[in-house]
Order: C-alpha cells, then structure tokens, then sequence
C-alpha cells in the first residue's frame, strides 16, 4: 500500500511548478525595455550626464525638466559644461532670461543628425529658429555629441551655448534715439502711411498676426519681426539716412513739410530690407528691393555687422541710390481697370489672352461697337511722385482695319452728371493704327503732390459710330522726370 | 438528376438482384451452423480475477458466441466447453469491461482478469461503416472514445470539437476561438486537399450530419458551427475511422467521424441530473501603452508624415493647457481592453431519462445551457430535446428511432479584421487618452458616450451597448431506423431520415459612435443586416447484413447497401444603410438606394452503393474488403460512378499458440490496410456552364460565368496504413502505433488559362499531393490499488505534406494579411514573405547595405538608419516580391495530449494536456499592434522602438505610412505557435448516498483552459479563422479562448 502522503506532496509539488511556469509571461520579455535610455526621460538622461550636468541643473532651476520629463518628444541641443561656463551672465542674470536660454536650446520633435537635408531649421521653445547644418553645426555651436536618446526624445551634446539673439525688430527698437532710421520706423507704429494700414491696425486682435499689422513698415515691407523667415536690413547711419531722406523729398511733396519727411523717410527705408539673410561675402554689388529698386551695395561702407535671430543688420555709414533707379516707372495693365463710365457694356469688353509679333503672350483689354462717344475706361495708380511724367502705351488694333482714336485724362473729380471737373491734365486724341504692337509716346503731365491718382481714364472718340469708338490698351507707362 | 436516378435505380437491381442468390445459398449454411451448436467441445478451466485486487470474481459471464455460456463460481472459477481452442471467450458482468479472451491453445490455467468498465481502448465497441466490432478485432486504423469518462464534467462551453481534443490521436482539433459555440476546425490525418473540404465525414446515429455553414457571414468573421449544437451529454461514444472508409465513397476522403447519442442499455429507469454553473475568466490583456508613451509616438510619427513642429504642437492632443478647450477630452488614460473583455457566466442544466422495456427502450434528454463570452455581452443559449427509442414492433421488425431538435439563440459580435466595427481590434488600438464618453472643455464627463474620436476611430463600449448582432438557428435531426430479422444470419436494414436546418441572423450598427464607411456610392453612417439561411436533406441508407460461421473458424460477415442523400441549400440576405435614426435597426428602414440583397443556392444529390466483406480465421487472421460505386450530381457530364474500394487486414499474433508463454503480452496485433476513398467536395455547379447576371450601365444582362468542366470528378485518395495494437503487462500499458500515406490524385486546382478566354481559371482535376505520418496512442495505469488509482494516457501525431503536382507555377494565396505558398515538392500552405533581419542601426550600415524599396510612383527609396534590414535574396539590391521566401510553416511537427487520471477512494482528479509543437503562427493581432504607421495605439514593446541614430534594438522606427514597408508580411510576424495546455482539470467526488431515491450524487469541479505555455505573443495560440487550408495560422484577432471554472451536481435518481 502506498501512502497518500506521498501522492500529494508531489501533486502540490508539481501543481506549484506549473502555476509558476503558467505566470511567466511572453510579454514580459518583448515589452520590457533592456534599454536605460529608454528607461529614462529626457532630463533625466541630461541630468545624468556628466558633460551635460550644468545645463541639467539649469533645466531643473527654471523648471524644464518637468516639460522634458512630459510625453511629447523633444530635441534638445544640451551645451556642455564648459561651454555653459562661456555664456554671458547677463543672459542667466534672472529666472525670465534663464528660461529663455534654455528654450533656446529645445524644440518639439524629433532631430537626428542625419537628415535627407543639409541644413534643418528648427524652431525652438523660444520661437527662435536656428538652422541645424548637417547635423554637426547648430547655429554657431559644433555638435560633440550626437543622437543621445531617452523615452520622450533626442539630445545632441554642443560646444557652445545657443544663446538667444534678439530680432532686427527687436535690435531696431533697441537703437529707437540713438538713430534717426530707427526712431523714424517706430513712429510708423502710429502713422498711417496708406488707407490700409489703417484697416490692419484696427483687425490687430490679441497677438495673432499683430506685429506685422501695428506698424506699417513691417505691413508694407516685410515683418522683421517675424522669426519664421530670414532678412538683411541695412541700417544707415544718420548723416547718410537724411541725406537719402532729402534727395527724395522733392519728389514726394505733400501738402505739408512734415508729411513730405514722413514720405520721403519711407521711401528712403522700404527698399533697405530684404528677404533672406545675406551674408556678408556673399553680398553682390547691387540688391534689388521688394519694390523692384536696384540698391547698389558698397562692401566698404558696411560700419558693423549684427547677426541677429532673424537675420542679419549692416550698418551703414553711406548707402547712396541714384534717383535714377530710386524713382520708378508706374505700369497701368490695361486688363484691370478700377471701372467704366458707365456699366452696361460688359458684352463689349473682351479681356484679351493675345501673343504679339514675336510671339510673346500680353493680356490686354478691348471695348468694341459699344456705340457711345467718349466711352471711358478707369484706371488709378498709386505711389506716384511730385513730378513730371512722361505717358506712353501699348495699344493693339488688330482685328479692326481701320485706325481709331483714343486719349487720356488724368485727375479730377466725378460730377453728379457724369463730367468730369478740374483735371489735372487731358492728353490729346491719339491714332491707334491697325496691326501696331510699339510702344507709343502720349505726352506728359507734371504732378504738384505725390501720393495715389484715383482716376486715370482712357476715352473713346466723341462719335457713335462702332469702330470709330473703339478702346484698346495693353498698358499705361508713366516714367517720372528727374527734376 | 433523371439520369442519376435511372442509374440508381439500375444500381438497386442490380445489386439486390445479384444478393438473392446469395441469400439462399447462405441460408443453407446457416442450418448447418444450428446442427454445431449441439456438439460437446472442449471443456477449458480458468478463473477470473479482479485486476485490481487480484481476488475471483463471481457472478461473471463467460460465453462463446453461438456455442456456449457460463457463469463464473464465488472463487471465480469457471469451466466452459468450447469448439475449438483457438475460440474467443467473451467475458462481461457488471461494473466491468466486457472483454474477449483467446484461448491460445491453453485449456488449463486460464487467468483472465477483469478492469472497471471502459478501461481499455481494445475492448471498446467501434460502430464501423460494416457493423459494430471491438476494437481487439478491427482490422482498420480506428479509435473509439467512450464519453461516459468524462462528459458529465465537460465544461458548458465547450462543444464536442473541443471535447475530442487530444483525444484520439491523429484527429487535430482547433478550436475556432472563444465565441460561445464556435466550435472547432477538425482534420484527421493532416490534409488531403487544396480546395475541396478536409472535414472528416460525420455520421451521427447512422446519417450523414451535415456540419457546413451556408452562410456569409454577415455579423463579420463569425460563423456557425452545426457539429457544435450536439450536447455532450447526449453522447455515448465516438468512433474515428482513420482508413478504411471506402463504404462512404466519394465522402470519406477524410476519414469518419461516427457518433452514437444516448442509447437506452438496461430495462431499469435510470434518471440524471445535472446543473452546472461557472465563471469565465477574461483574457489576459496585451500590454498597450498607455497615455503617455503612446503621445511620445504620436508626434514621433506625426514628423515622419512631415507636419511641421507647429502643426504638431497646435493638435488638441498635444495641449496640455487645461483652458484650451480640449484638454479634457484628450487627457485621460483609458484601458479599453478592461471595457471590452469582461469576465462573464455560464450555466447548465440537463435531464438525461433511459429505461424502457422488452418492447420498447427509450433515452430522452433535454438540456438548457447559457454560456456568455468574455467580449461584451456575447452569449449563446441553447435548448435541446433529444428522443431515442428502439422498438420491437414484431418478433422480427424493430425500429430504431432518434429524434432531436435544437434551438440557439446567439448574440455576436463583430471581430477579427472588422476593423471599424470590433470591439477588441477598436480596444487594442484605440487612443488610450480619449474616455469612453464624452467630456465638455471644462472637463465635466457626460454620461453619453463619446462619439467617433478626433482620429476617426469608433468607440468599443457604444458598438457593445448599441449595436445588434442575432443569430438564432435550430435543427431538426431524426431517423427512423427499421430492421427486418430475415433470420439469424440475415437482417434487412432501413434508416429513413431527414435534416432541416435554418438559421436567422441580423445585426445593427449604429451610426453614433462608429466610424462611417465607404460604399461605391455613398458614405454608410449606421448599416443593418439580415440573412436567413436553409438546409433540408433527406438522406435513405438500405443494407442486408449476413453473418456466418463454419466450424466456428469461418467467420463471414456481408453487408450490402444503398445510400442516397439529396440536399438544397439557401440563404438570402440584405444589407441596409442609413437609416433615419439609430432608432430603426432593420433593414427596411434603411435607404431605399443603397440596400443590397444577395442570396446563394445549392441542390446536390448523392448516391452511393457498396458491399463489404468480412472474414476471419480462428479469430487470429482477419480480411476486409470494402467497393462502393457512387454517383453525384457534382460531377461533370462525361463522367460516370465512382468505383473506390479498399482491403484490410489484421493478424492478431498474440492469439497464436506460440504466444501463449509470453504471459507478458497480451495483446498484439498487427494491421494493415489499403484503400481508395473520393472527396466530392468540388462545387454544387462547379462542372457545369453557368450565366451570371451583369449589369452594364443600368442595362442587366447574362454573361458566362465560369468555363464548365465536364469531366470534373471527385478527387481520389489512396489511403495506406500499417499499425500495431499492444497490450502488455496484464493490460496495464496498452498501445497503438499507426503510420500512414494518403496520397491524393485527381486533385481539384485553379488552373490558369489564356485570358483571351475571358476568364481566369479552370477547375480542374490536375494536382496531386501526398500526406504521411505516424501517430501513437498509448494508454497505462500506473498504480492500480483498490484505494488509489492512476492512469497516464499520451497520444502523438505527426504527419508530413507534400505537394506533387500541380498545374502551373506555385499558388500563392492571400489571408488576414498572410501570403502563403504552395509548390510542387514542398509542403501545402507555407508562409510566404520577406526574411527580416533585425533593423539599421545607423544609417550609415543602410546606406552601406545599399538597399531600396520601389514605391508606387516608380522611384526607389533608400533604407536608412531604423528600418528592417530585409534579405535581398536575388542580390538586385531593391527589396519587392522577388525577395520573399519560405517563413514558416503553419502545420504543427507533432500534436498530441497527454492524460493523467488519478482517484483515491470516491474522489479523482483527471487532466487532460493538449500541446502542439513546431506549428509557426502568422501575428496579425501583433501586425497590427507594431506596424507604427498610423493612430492606432500601439504594443508596449514599441516603446522599444528606434529613434537615433546608433540605437540598437530589434523594433524599426514609426513612420507614417510605412513606405518602406517595415510592417509588410515577414518573419517579423510569424510566431513560434507551440504550447502546453491543461484543457481540462476535473476533480469530482462522489458522495456515498444511503437513499432509496437517490443512487448517486456526484460533485464536479472543472476547469478550462486552466493555462497555456506558450510563446506566441497573441490572446491564444489556437484558432482558426477559415474553413480552408489556406488561412490556418493566421491569427485575425478572433475572441480568445478563455479560462472556465464550473462546479456541478450530478444526481441519479
């Protein structure tokens, strides 16, 4: 007879072996991480790195390591200690500045040093954009150590603090009484130079889009505020400025002396900033402005040099731009007019896609068999100069045989009846001969004050007769006169 | 069909024609036979003992068929007179195993010891095709499993598939999933076909039961299993013929399943109760990530789509400002799986009366069972009634009647890769940060539930509590079973019986809450559903059975008969959309454009003929010959009835005089058989020319459907077997050992043909394969007192596929995302894709390596740091389809079970282990958790996944899209599916009543699924998604099959 007791203690022994084999999981092996990187979290894994303690300790002070320690992924380019002994104290010298340089150095998401691109621009928690070139250069620091990991992200071990650079808007506001250009760009915060600048001021709501709508520079230039893209701003010392300021006057008078100025300053400005960040060496002898002004660069003249997080600001001690490229010429496209003398003729209006002798394509507009005398199209053109302009057009008459007339009338004001009153000038009736595609001259006109014409109007011959009354234009051309 | 029927009417001639002189020459036989039964014999002497005391036993029957009979005396002693020393003793009494015994020329000394009943697999009845036999004198590959064991403690849950498991070797049982009578995927033998069935026939109380689903399937990736609405209870044993089965013509290709239901034994009433309840354990959950680690890789993978950081950081997701209106919707930490799978009930109860008497035996049961899945609020209940009689209606006419009709009614769910509409796909990936219902900006939580989230995934717990998914289905399943006593020797059999089979499903989902689809011409908010499905079969099987004896040497045993079953199927169904509001879930008050309707039919009708002959000599040498002669309305024009045949035979070596020394053996057997068998699964119309229906800018038409092919048959299986029966050690260890090679011809494929035909493929019968293996079931009781007892059973099997022929090149098939080939002179159904070979760790390595990938426009996109590392196998350095090989193998090296059975006293304990070993398993449920491409939340192993430059580590990086294609079909997917389970732990006692009511009372504790050892990283390494071969081992994310503990009563009255 065999005993039970024998039986059970080798029953439970064997039913324990199986729960304890029964308990070990297949997961547990698969999504355990055997990695401490990845056990880590970002701050941690900076904190506890030897050459990156410092920086690790800062995060702690200004309370970073609680955001890198969060579920998003960051990058941070941690500077060494070292390198954190470089850094200017006046950038670490209270809690808002300390937590400005640290988010100089962390952006959201992932940046690995290999990158299909060369260089990588990356916005950092301090809305700063630095360009990260070829995964060993970050802005001016050289990476030492790259594609360190964590759970919540990268960081990349650098020789230099990415100490946070203030914006040409920034710097302009800075330099506001020490020079004139500067000080005069801030007053545009205030003056309306254009009817819209006013419209934007009064739709700036909360901060959204708000420095590129309080001042009407950064509105009609570019927004050197805006740290997304990259400018060179040229800034003139004040001798040179109002220099270039009184050249211009003449040719921007306006009622008063004070407006003339305020003009004349604008004109000076706008065509001294430009997109993109140019370097000095690769600064070419001439830059053309937004507006189409050719601006010859001098290298000599270059007094300093400001690398600034948005670009770059030369200060110049002479930048000197002949009027002859400074004025330019207004083109009217003749295809878009601000209106008719009177509006029921849209089924003679033929808004033309045409190609000319030498095969290049024009869009021109042309209103036929209307059979009204003195039919007018309306045009208006805006920035023009106090000055003498010279009127030439492009007129194509090429489905008529005959030579039709047409003239032009700058100026005045609309009656209730219809006529027009105190014009500024009237041109006489010009031919437009069949199959001309030249460049005609008119005549000229001489304004007083600069600023916008409203009414530009291109009239049809006094008669009735369809083909006699016929209106054509490719475009207007007023070149100012050099007094 | 009017042919099929003059042929088988011709057929009937014939063959009953040719029979009648038979007959009468039989019948002159028989007289002589009468005329022996006087003659003295020889007088033997023996005793018969207790196996386990090893005392006599009194009271015990000794007969010699047709010659003798003799009780055994108080010391168990017993002499008896016998024709010849080579006759077989039969030897039965109560509570015992009725066993047969051979003289081996002995006629002194004869000890024969006696076990409790059911105790050895050689002296248990196998219900064959020819007649019933004990095993001890089967000359075929056959195993018997007598449910009286096991099936009062067999868990609600688990249907007769699942029961058979690990219990007969050789027959691989995979139980579907864990929805509440899935049932199981049953093949016996490995496979024998590509794309015909390979289901074992299934013959329940002598009809052909039908376990085919006629359905589509409209509550996604469910189905119904028919095999799974019999109660285990109601089962008096099973019969699994492996070879052999050429009675059954062109349907036993697969071997034979054949089932007996509840038989009245004894003309006492006996009367069993049961009830039962349980809990069903939810599974265990796969680990997701959670809140925090899952944003990380949101906004990792966010910059791999190329959003800029501003676009990231801007996603309400990413705010963690609690006043920006939307931190609360998306700062919550949610674990979806706990709202999804839920631990739930199940409960039983039956009523099993048999009794009866001379006249008229009858067995009826009822039984009521609720069994709740642990997805939501999946359930099935079922009510069954069961009534089986035999009647004596004259001295010669009896009839055997079995009657039984089931109703289901079950709520499913939609799972697997219903990707918008399953709960546990939605609860593996959705957003763990977003609640369950919906939060205003100040945080406060609505006891609505939440809507479809910001990454347009539905919400689990709304599709749980909203949607509709019904499928009631009943059977009607009865025979009437007369047999006519011609004489002794001759019996005229006439089973008569019918199916009728019709299932109703329908489903509802919701708009609110689940995500829209897209249909051709509309986006579907809420969808509606119904389908109702028919079989009725009338099924007739005639047959003459003549035995006979001469000298009692000669045994002869004739059985000639006629089958014939004819069959319709039908389902229809409808598809509803956008209706008004959730509130009208039908499909009627969905939109009058987009409803679709659709339905399918079938009518097949088959016919079959055979003879069987039995003989043996002296009980040692034993011959079968088995021919049947079928015809089907399956088959194509120009062919004719299906000739198939088979031969077996059997030497019991043991009964030979020289044997009868070797006390140690008792029993050795040896077998061996040969045979063809036909599977006619090849298509209702299949072989014939159809026209489909077409439409072509609103004008319908009918176009040719298929190319017919008139000479399509049934594929032809050559089945070999050779085994051994052992017993040795007084029956203390008994074992069979089998190998076996089918080899299939005529094998049905798609054979691709010249597109200028207009068509894609031909079926045709033009492949071949092969199948062979070995299986090994053995059985032994350890410790044999009166007190203790302990049994240890193991079975084992293993075969091996071969592709031969097919026609052109390899088949590659499609599956839950898994590829799978099949070639000429490698196994059917191997996983098919790319090598992958841990991942880059810089990008420098990939740039070294060199390899690309061709995206959809044609260019080539370099690997880099973080991608797999693929096998370039044919060196051109771009990774596409030509790179893919041989990953794995979804047919297990061996399966098999172990039993373990130990009882002291009035208590027992019995285990059953069931393993499978070397299978591979295709991970879609993992695919889908790693793939790192998209908003789904992820496994926690992603956690692990790359992120620099120089990380070394085996997961690739996340990137949206995945345009490299680190998540396509490769080994990262396929699994080592081995394991070891403990399918069932019963203990059971049997409590010692002194009633005049009650006879016994027995307790049951049982256990399902108690563990499972395994590495396969999914809910369950076992299940099956499809019917077909193609598809096993992909793993679509079906419910798991769960743990069970139940306590129940049995009572006897």
């Amino acid at each position: 007879m065999i005993s039970i007791n024998t039986y059970i203690k080798g029953l439970v022994a064997s039913i324990t072996l199986v729960a304890a084999v029964s308990c070990s999981d297949p997961w547990e092996d698969r999504s355990n991480t055997n990695d401490n990187n990845l056990k880590q979290t970002l701050s941690e894994r900076i904190k506890n790195t030897s050459e990156t303690s410092e920086f690790g300790k800062l995060l702690a002070e200004t309370g970073f390591d609680n955001e890198l320690s969060n579920s998003k992924t960051y990058t941070v380019w941690a500077p060494t200690n070292e390198a954190m002994g470089q850094v200017d104290p006046v950038l670490l010298n209270d809690l808002a500045s300390k937590r400005l340089f640290v988010q100089n150095h962390i952006a959201l998401t992932a940046f690995s040093s290999v990158s299909k691109k060369d260089t990588v621009t990356v916005q950092m928690l301090s809305n700063k954009y630095l360009e990260f070139k070829n995964g060993t250069v970050m802005a001016e620091a050289n990476v030492v150590t790259a594609d360190q990991y964590a759970a919540n992200g990268l960081f990349h071990i650098i020789n230099k603090a990415l100490e946070p650079k203030s914006n040409i808007w920034q710097y302009l506001k800075g330099k506001t009484g020490s020079n004139a250009m500067s000080s005069y760009l801030l007053t545009l915060n205030e003056f309306n130079l254009y009817r819209s600048d006013s419209i934007a001021k009064a739709n700036e709501f909360h901060e959204i889009y708000a420095d590129s709508l309080t001042n009407s520079y950064l509105t009609n230039v570019y927004n050197l505020n805006n740290e997304k893209n990259k400018y060179t701003f040229f800034l003139l010392q004040d001798d040179a400025y109002n220099s270039e300021v009184q050249k211009l006057e003449p040719y921007l008078t306006k009622s008063n002396t004070d407006s003339t100025t305020t003009y004349a300053s604008y004109f000076t400005a706008r065509d001294f900033a430009f997109h993109k960040a140019v370097a000095r060496e690769n600064l070419p002898d001439t830059l053309t402005s937004r507006f189409g002004v050719k601006v010859p660069i001098n290298k000599a003249n270059i007094v300093e040099e400001v690398q600034l997080s948005n670009g770059i600001v030369y200060i110049m001690s002479s930048l000197d731009v002949p009027l002859e490229t400074r004025l330019l010429t207004t083109k009217i496209e003749g295809e878009v007019p601000t209106g008719f003398s009177r509006n029921d003729k849209r089924a003679n209006t033929f808004y033309r896609e045409k190609e000319d002798l030498d095969g290049v394509l024009l869009y021109d507009i042309m209103v036929q068999n209307h059979g009204v005398p003195l039919f007018a199209i309306n045009y208006s053109a805006n920035n023009l100069y106090s000055t003498t302009y010279k009127v030439y057009w492009r007129a194509i008459n090429d489905i008529q045989t005959n030579t039709f007339q047409q003239s032009l009338r700058f100026g005045g004001t609309v009656m209730p009846d219809g006529t027009v009153s105190d014009p500024i000038a009237e041109l006489p009736y010009t031919d437009v001969p069949p199959n001309t595609y030249d460049e005609i001259f008119i005549g000229e006109f001489t304004l007083n004050e600069s600023g916008r014409l409203d009414l530009i109007s291109l009239i049809a011959a006094n008669t009735g007769v369809n083909g006699n009354n016929t209106l054509s234009l490719d475009y207007l051309k007023l070149v100012p006169v050099i007094k | 069909m009017l042919k099929i029927l003059q042929l088988t009417s011709l057929l009937c001639i014939l063959l009953f024609g040719g029979i009648d002189t038979g007959l009468y020459a039989q019948s002159l036989s028989k007289s002589t036979t009468v005329g022996s039964q006087t003659k003295e014999g020889i007088q033997i002497k023996g005793i018969i003992k207790n196996a386990v005391t090893g005392k006599g036993i009194s009271g015990i029957n000794i007969t010699v068929k047709d010659f003798s009979a003799s009780i055994s005396a108080e010391d168990g002693t017993f002499t008896i007179n016998v024709p010849h020393l080579n006759s077989l003793l039969i030897v039965s009494g109560q509570d015992y195993q009725t066993k047969v015994f051979p003289l081996k020329n002995k006629n002194t000394g004869l000890e024969i010891t006696l076990f409790e009943a059911s105790y050895s697999q050689f002296y248990q009845t196998a219900n064959l095709p020819e007649n019933s036999k004990l095993q001890y004198n089967n000359p075929n590959a056959a195993q018997v499993v007598d449910f009286e064991k096991d099936q009062w403690s067999n868990p609600v849950n688990q249907s007769i598939g699942n029961f058979l498991q690990g219990r007969i070797a050789g027959l691989n049982s995979v139980g579907k999933s864990g929805v509440p009578g899935a049932g199981a995927y049953l093949t016996l033998r490995g496979f024998n076909s590509l794309y015909a069935t390979n289901k074992p026939l299934i013959i329940l109380d002598g009809m052909i039961y039908d376990d085919e689903d006629y359905g589509s399937g409209i509550i996604q990736f469910n189905g119904t299993s028919p095999l799974s609405m019999l109660d285990v209870k109601d089962i008096e044993d099973v019969t699994v013929l492996k070879d052999g089965s050429s009675l059954y013509g062109t349907k036993g290709a697969n071997g034979v399943i054949i089932i007996t239901t509840t038989r009245p034994v004894d003309l006492s009433t006996k009367i069993d109760f049961t009830m039962y309840g349980g809990i069903n354990q939810d599974p265990q959950e796969l680990p997701v990530m959670k809140s925090g680690a899952y944003r990380t890789y949101l906004s990792q993978l966010l910059a791999s789509r190329g959003d800029t950081q501003q676009q990231i950081a801007n996603r309400p997701w990413m705010l963690d400002n609690t006043d920006s209106g939307s931190y609360y919707q998306y700062h919550n930490e949610t674990d979806w799986q706990d709202k999804v799978f839920k631990a739930s009930e199940n409960q039983s109860y039956y009523l099993k009366i048999r009794g009866g008497d001379d006249i008229a035996k009858y067995g009826i049961s009822v039984g009521y069972l609720n069994s709740e899945g642990v997805v939501g609020n999946t359930s099935l209940q079922r009510y069954n009634t069961r009534l089986n009689a035999a009647l004596r209606l004259t001295e010669k006419l009896s009839v055997d009647a079995n009657l039984s009709f089931i109703y289901n009614t079950e709520n499913q769910l939609d799972q697997g890769q219903a990707y918008k509409t399953s709960p546990m796909h939605l609860a593996l990936t959705k957003s763990p940060f977003v609640a369950i219902n919906a939060i205003n900006a100040t945080g406060e939580v609505s006891p609505n539930l939440a809507d479809v989230d910001i990454f347009n995934v539905s919400n689990p717990v709304a599709i749980i509590n909203n949607s509709i998914g019904i499928n009631k289905n009943y059977r009607f399943y009865g025979n009437l079973n007369f047999q006519y006593d011609i004489n002794k020797s001759l019996k005229a059999n006439l089973l008569v019986g019918l199916t009728l089979n019709k299932e109703r499903e329908n489903f509802f989902i919701p708009d609110f809450g689940v995500a829209d689809i897209i249909l051709p011409t509309a986006i579907a908010k809420n969808r509606s559903g119904s389908e109702v499905q028919q079989y009725f079969s009338i099924y007739t099987h005639g047959y003459l059975t003549y035995n006979k004896s001469i000298d009692y040497k000669h045994n002869f045993n004739v059985k000639v008969g006629l089958r014939t079953q004819s069959n319709e199927s039908e389902s229809d169904l409808g598809l509803g959309f956008n209706s008004a509001t959730d509130d009208f879930t039908t499909v009627s008050a969905g939109s009058n454009l987009l409803r679709q309707v659709g339905g399918a039919l079938g009518e097949w009708n088959w016919v079959n003929s055979y003879l069987s002959a039995e003989y043996n000599y002296a009980n040692k040498y034993y011959l079968t010959m088995n021919t049947s002669y079928d015809g089907s309305s399956r088959f194509g024009e120009d062919i004719n009835f299906a000739a198939l045949g088979s031969l077996s035979a059997a030497w019991l070596i043991s009964s030979e005089g020289f044997m009868k020394n070797t006390s140690a053996i008792d029993l050795l057997k040896l077998r061996t058989s040969i045979g063809l068998s036909g599977n006619d699964d090849i298509g209702n119309y299949t072989a014939q020319q159809l026209y489909v229906s077409q439409n072509l800018l609103g004008i319908q038409g009918l176009v040719r459907g298929n190319i017919g092919n008139p000479k399509l048959k049934w594929e032809t299986v050559r089945k070999f077997n050779l085994g051994a029966d052992l017993a040795l050690f007084n029956e203390r260890f008994n074992a069979s050992v089998d190998v076996y090679e089918n080899k299939t011809t005529d094998m049905i494929t798609y054979e691709t043909i010249n597109t200028t035909s207009g068509f894609d493929y031909i079926v045709s019968n033009s492949g071949s394969m092969k199948t062979s293996g070995v299986e090994l079931g053995l059985n032994s009781r350890i410790v044999n007192t009166s007190d203790i007892k302990f049994d240890l059973g193991v079975n084992l099997a293993q075969y091996k596929n071969e592709v031969l022929g097919i026609p052109n090149s390899r088949i590659l098939t499609q599956f839950g995302g898994a590829t799978y080939i099949t070639d000429e002179g490698q196994e059917a159904n191997l996983f098919f894709g790319y090598q992958a070979n841990g991942v880059y760790s810089t990008t420098a390595q990939a740039n070294a390596a060199g390899l690309s990938r061709r995206l959809e426009n044609g260019s080539l996109m370099p690997f880099a740091g973080g991608d797999v590392i693929f096998e370039d196998l044919n060196g051109d350095n771009v990774i596409d389809e030509n790179d893919r090989k041989v990953i794995g193998n979804p047919n297990p090296d061996f399966t098999g079970s172990i039993s373990t059975s130990f009882s002291y006293k009035r208590l027992s304990i019995s285990g059953l282990f069931n393993f499978s070993v070397g299978n591979d398993l295709y991970n879609g449920v993992r695919q889908n958790q790693e793939k790192m491409s998209g908003y789904e939340n992820q496994s926690r192993a992603i956690e692990n996944r790359w992120v620099a430059e120089g990380q070394q580590t085996s997961i690739p990086k996340a990137t949206w899209g995945d345009p490299l294609g680190n998540a396509s079909f490769s080994s990262r997917w396929i699994e080592n599916g081995s394991y070891l389970r403990l399918k069932t732990l019963v203990v059971s006692y049997d409590i010692d009543v002194d009633s005049n009511y009650i006879k016994y009372m027995k307790l049951y504790a049982s256990g399902n699924n108690l563990f499972t050892l395994t590495d396969y990283l999914g809910f369950d390494p076992e299940f099956s998604a499809t019917s077909s071969i193609f598809g096993q081992g992909a793993d679509i994310g079906l419910m798991p099959q769960f743990m069970t503990v139940q306590i129940g009563l049995r009572l006897g009255l």
